[in-house]
């Protein structure tokens, strides 16, 4: 390990020697409007080239000489200045706005000349102006929904923003929001996702070949950033749609050094509910809210202070017998520190907790059930920007786990249950990572990169040895802050880009992934409830390898075809063994599950068009998950429940006016593989049903069209607004949710399958304004 | 009990925008198992051992009785207690006797050369002290359900079912429950009715019986999987499989060697 990241250095300086003298010209890019940093602008000055970092920051090493440099952004026009390189400059970029002329309405939703030298294979970058164009469920504007659209991501089911990529289940993508990893990113039972679209930045989802900073998940990294906040003038906008309202308010604390951001949504689903004159209803609860904030402050030329914080909640409740309220906090600090032209850093500390408490009160039984997860996160990250060859970034992190499975309490004395703490599970996890991006030849680029992660697992608690039938047969007691047991695991990551010519470029990559967190979800729906356990001395950490591979060709001017085919081994995967219960009240959840392995492959295709009166993408997936788990299936492989033949999303959006414009979105998909029985017993006087192997069936085909459209109202520089309509599900597909089986009503001696289908034809409108 | 009051929440949330309907699936025929469902009590009858197959789904649902088969149970002094076919796949011990708790009771079938066992100890009696009905205004609707009393003994485990009769007619509803929060406590457990079951709802003057079983924890764990792991069709579970059985060999059902309380009260 230690040899390789010594030969990767050597061969950098080698590079790295000055063939004349070299000057570097860096700073950071912003938007002239509201003085937010642009991430990924790409500046050119001759041959060489680079793009801002997630803050903004560029830095570009040239012999000394006379440059044009240009820099572009999305939505943003083209800064061009004459520079003379005779020294180190500091130049940084303010960029105006894009001017729409009244005549060519020409609508710019991602980069024009998007990266095809990038050896970055596997991401998707996705805009916020992609975002307010898809027409969603109940017109929530929703990221985790939008990405769904995207090939190789995959729905979790009707209406719900939980996503499968490349055949990892839910829990295998890492969603990050400035930084700090969300545990639940879904509210009102996976209907709707926790980020208020309204006040982010930046969306990048990376499918695979993930670069080594990121860690900690098998399949996936959703990489969300707010804004910062306007730092020019202060801004006020909001939306009333028909079932949440939301604002969102910034300004500069002081003008150009500091500013603030506060957002915040709320559901009123439960006002209906009061007008109920059933006191049941009435006294019911059904609600959920956000609240993001963030601050940032230029303390000089090179430091710059960020602190972000998110919160949100959902609360649900029958009458006062019956409650439960769960939700994330996120927290961060950052501080960005610009050593030199050359050396950029970036300290975090992060704090993510995900909880939820139930609550229930019946004649007697009266208690509260508390779980918890809680990260304290810190990061320190070096980006390098050796010379136009190398950049480099180095960092580490530490994160210590505490998670509380579970904790019942009686709420009042004369209840009869009794208290029962389930034993917190304490982790330490450390990660090391180095990578470099190298622009070997004017055709090849390389990025290469290791990350060492160790999982330590730390006392106090009880470990378990179990027996082949999962009996516990040995207890080992730990103490405060004794060593469990520590899992090492090198995590190599390498992508290549070869550029076939100035329109097309071929990339592989390969990546490994080790993940130390599992969420335990045993039902065919997302619940608050669904249980978050570390690794112990039974549960090892999984690991995956991806191997993928692609070619990327600008087919014409703002047409761009994109298709990637991957393999992907998964090693210690998890499912549960028949009969389980993972709520079971012991602190030996082990004895539940069953371990095994994982493959997936599958082909991905998209043709996009990024700009013009017309935009949107088609995609087609086709891929095959599997397990292979002794215990299950008469051990042999089986299909994974993500695993989808095909799916297929066209989406699109059209600009019928400067007032007008609508959208539309169609997707398709095989159906998930499900368990069905095979036949059917008596026991005990009632029909029982038997099953003979998982996931042998499928759910019937999926298929939607919703559609959407946008009317400018009123766009002025003081004030500006418009209406948005949708309609989902917009000719009534009826598609399953679950399918069970029971015995027909209309004749008791026979067997019937009942499909439940959730949404069909929901209409939605709602009113977004700015000032 | 919490899981079941959060699907009871989905389905409220989601009602005014979900529809359901019957559809055709395409179910692959499967091989036929043996069903075993055994019981042994404390009262001094003679017991019983029913033995019938699975069927394909689209069969009607008549589950003929398996004849023929070779039934005893022996308890753990290796007295051994023979059962004969009474009726059609229905299997009586030849005489009766009083199951003891503490003992450990050994069935063995064998079919056409096949042998199944099961193991199932006799646990503790916990005498219920009383049974009431009660009202209970829920969505809407007042519900009439049972509240069976009792002080769980402290310091060991106990696992509780019980049986629901309206009027004499049995009402399969599966009310299993232990206390693994509610050791050493007086305890009153409800057996609420699903409020959309309209055909077994208690109505006033009704005779409740209710038959309160102490079983073992193999039946505890065979009745709690029965329910969660889709026995009953539900499509909630993402990993559905049969019970977790007691039955050695190959066979689905149960062996229970339970308490046995009878339990009477006239809904007001």
């Amino acid at each position: 390990m230690k040899e390789i990241v010594l030969t990767a250095l050597t061969v950098c300086l080698a590079i790295a020697l000055p063939a004349q003298e070299r000057f570097t010209i860096s700073g950071t890019v912003t938007s002239k409007k509201n003085g937010e940093t642009l991430i990924g602008a790409t500046i050119t000055a001759g041959a060489a080239g680079t793009v801002s970092n997630e803050y903004g920051f560029y830095s570009l090493s040239l012999p000394a000489g006379e440059y044009l440099l240009e820099v572009s952004a999305v939505g943003k026009e083209i800064f061009s200045r004459q520079v003379t390189l005779d020294k180190n400059v500091v130049l940084n970029i303010s960029m105006e706005e894009e001017v729409i002329s009244m005549e060519q309405i020409t609508i710019t939703a991602a980069p024009k000349n998007r990266s095809l030298s990038s050896p970055q294979m596997g991401v998707e970058k996705v805009t916020t102006k992609e975002v307010r164009n898809v027409p969603v469920l109940l017109g929530e504007r929703d990221i985790l929904k939008t990405i769904q659209l995207l090939p190789g991501i995959k729905s979790a089911g009707d209406g719900n923003s939980g996503f499968f990529v490349r055949g990892g289940s839910a829990d295998q993508n890492l969603i990050l929001l400035d930084e700090a990893n969300v545990y639940n990113a879904s509210h009102l039972l996976g209907f709707f996702s926790t980020f208020n679209s309204d006040a982010i930045k930046d969306i990048t989802v990376y499918k695979g070949g993930m670069p080594a900073q990121y860690g900690g998940r098998l399949s996936s990294v959703l990489d969300i950033k707010m804004n910062d906040g306007n730092n020019q003038d202060y801004e006020v906008s909001g939306g009333i749609g028909l079932i949440s309202a939301k604002l969102n308010v910034e300004g500069p604390i002081k003008k150009d050094k500091a500013s603030f951001l506060v957002t915040g949504r709320r559901t009123y689903a439960d006002m209906f509910l009061k007008l109920s004159n059933d006191s049941i209803l009435q006294k019911s609860r059904l609600y959920f809210y956000d609240l993001n904030a963030k601050v940032n402050y230029n303390l000089g030329e090179k430091d710059r202070l960020y602190l972000s914080g998110y919160f949100g909640q959902d609360v649900l409740g029958a009458s006062d017998r019956f409650g439960i309220h769960w939700g994330n906090a996120t927290g961060t600090i950052r501080w960005n520190h610009i050593y030199n032209s050359k050396l950029f850093s970036n300290t975090s500390l992060i704090l993510s907790n995900y909880n939820y408490k139930i609550s229930i009160a019946s004649e007697g039984v009266n208690f509260d059930i508390f779980s918890q997860i809680n990260d304290w996160n810190l990061k320190h990250e070096f980006q390098w920007y050796l010379n136009n060859r190398n950049n480099i970034r180095i960092g580490l992190n530490t994160i210590y786990h505490t998670l509380r499975p579970g904790e019942v309490r009686p709420s009042n004395d004369k209840s009869s249950i009794n208290i029962r703490l389930l034993q917190r599970r304490y982790s330490w996890e450390n990660s090391l990572y180095a990578t470099n991006t190298w622009k070997a030849t004017d055709r090849v680029n390389v990025t290469y990169g290791i990350r060492l992660t160790t999982f330590s697992i730390l006392g106090k608690g009880d470990y378990f040895t179990l027996d082949e039938n999962r009996n516990v047969v040995d207890t080992m007691r730990y103490r405060k802050g004794e060593f469990v047991k520590t899992y090492v695991n090198p995590e190599p990551r390498l992508a290549v880009s070869y550029r076939l010519n100035s329109s097309s470029s071929l990339k592989g990559a390969y990546a490994r992934n080790v993940q130390n967190l599992h969420l335990l979800a045993n039902s065919t729906t997302s619940n608050p409830t669904d249980k978050w356990v570390a690794s112990t001395n039974i549960i090892k950490p999984e690991i995956s390898d991806l191997v993928s591979l692609g070619y990327y060709k600008d087919l014409w001017n703002d047409v761009e075809l994109n298709t990637e085919v991957y393999y992907k081994t998964m090693q210690n995967q998890i499912d549960y063994k028949d009969g389980a219960d993972i709520f079971i009240n012991t602190d030996a959840v082990e004895t539940q599950l069953l371990f095994g392995r994982g493959r997936a492959y599958g082909w991905e295709l998209q043709l996009k068009k990024k700009a013009g009166k017309l935009t949107g993408w088609v995609s087609y997936t086709l891929a095959k998950t599997e397990k292979q788990i002794d215990g299950i299936n008469n051990n042999q492989w089986y299909n994974a429940r993500q695993d989808r033949t095909h799916d297929v999303a066209v989406v699109a959006s059209y600009e019928l006016s400067k007032k007008w414009s609508i959208s539309a979105n169609w997707v398709y998909n095989t159906g998930n593989a499900v368990s069905f029985p095979t036949g059917k017993y008596s026991i005990d006087g009632q029909v029982a049903f038997y099953y003979t192997e998982r996931n042998g069936y499928r759910m019937p085909s999926y298929h939607r069209l919703d559609i959407g459209a946008n009317w400018i109202l009123k766009q002025r520089k003081r004030l500006s607004s418009e209406l948005s309509f949708s309609l989902y599900n917009a000719y009534g597909r009826q598609n399953a949710y679950t399918i069970s089986f029971q015995q027909s009503k209309s004749d008791p001696e026979r067997t019937e399958a009942v499909q439940l289908a959730l949404f069909r034809f929901i209409p939605s409108v709602s009113y977004n304004f700015k000032f | 009990m919490r899981r079941g009051l959060y699907t009871g929440l989905i389905a409220l949330a989601v009602c005014l925008v979900s529809c359901e309907k019957v559809i055709d699936v395409n179910v692959r025929d499967a091989d036929r198992r043996y069903v075993i469902e055994g019981v042994v009590t404390d009262k001094p009858e003679r017991h019983y051992v029913k033995i019938t197959t699975t069927q394909n789904l689209s069969d009607n649902n008549n589950f003929p009785g398996v004849r023929d088969a070779a039934v005893s149970v022996t308890d753990e002094s290796g007295t051994s207690f023979v059962f004969v076919e009474e009726e059609d796949g229905v299997y009586k011990s030849v005489h009766s006797f009083a199951g003891v708790s503490g003992s450990i009771y050994t069935l063995t079938v064998d079919i056409n050369g096949e042998r199944f066992t099961a193991v199932s100890t006799m646990p503790h009696k916990v005498e219920m002290d009383t049974m009431y009905i009660t009202e209970e205004f829920l969505f809407g609707q007042v519900r009439k359900a049972a509240n069976i009393a009792y002080r769980d003994p402290q310091g060991e485990r106990n696992y509780y079912r019980f049986i629901q009769f309206i009027e004499g007619m049995r009402y399969n509803r599966v009310f299993v429950t232990n206390d693994e929060y509610t050791d050493g406590n007086a305890v009153t457990d409800k057996l609420r009715t699903p409020s959309d079951d309209e055909d077994h709802q208690i109505e006033a003057g009704d005779t409740v019986t209710v038959h309160a079983l102490c079983m073992d924890k193999a039946n505890n764990d065979y009745w709690v999987s029965f329910l969660s792991s889709g026995a009953t069709g539900g499509g909630g579970t993402a990993s559905p499989a049969n019970p977790t059985t007691n039955i050695q060999g190959g066979a689905l059902g149960y062996f229970s060697a339970h308490t046995l309380q009878v339990l009477e009260a006239v809904a007001p």
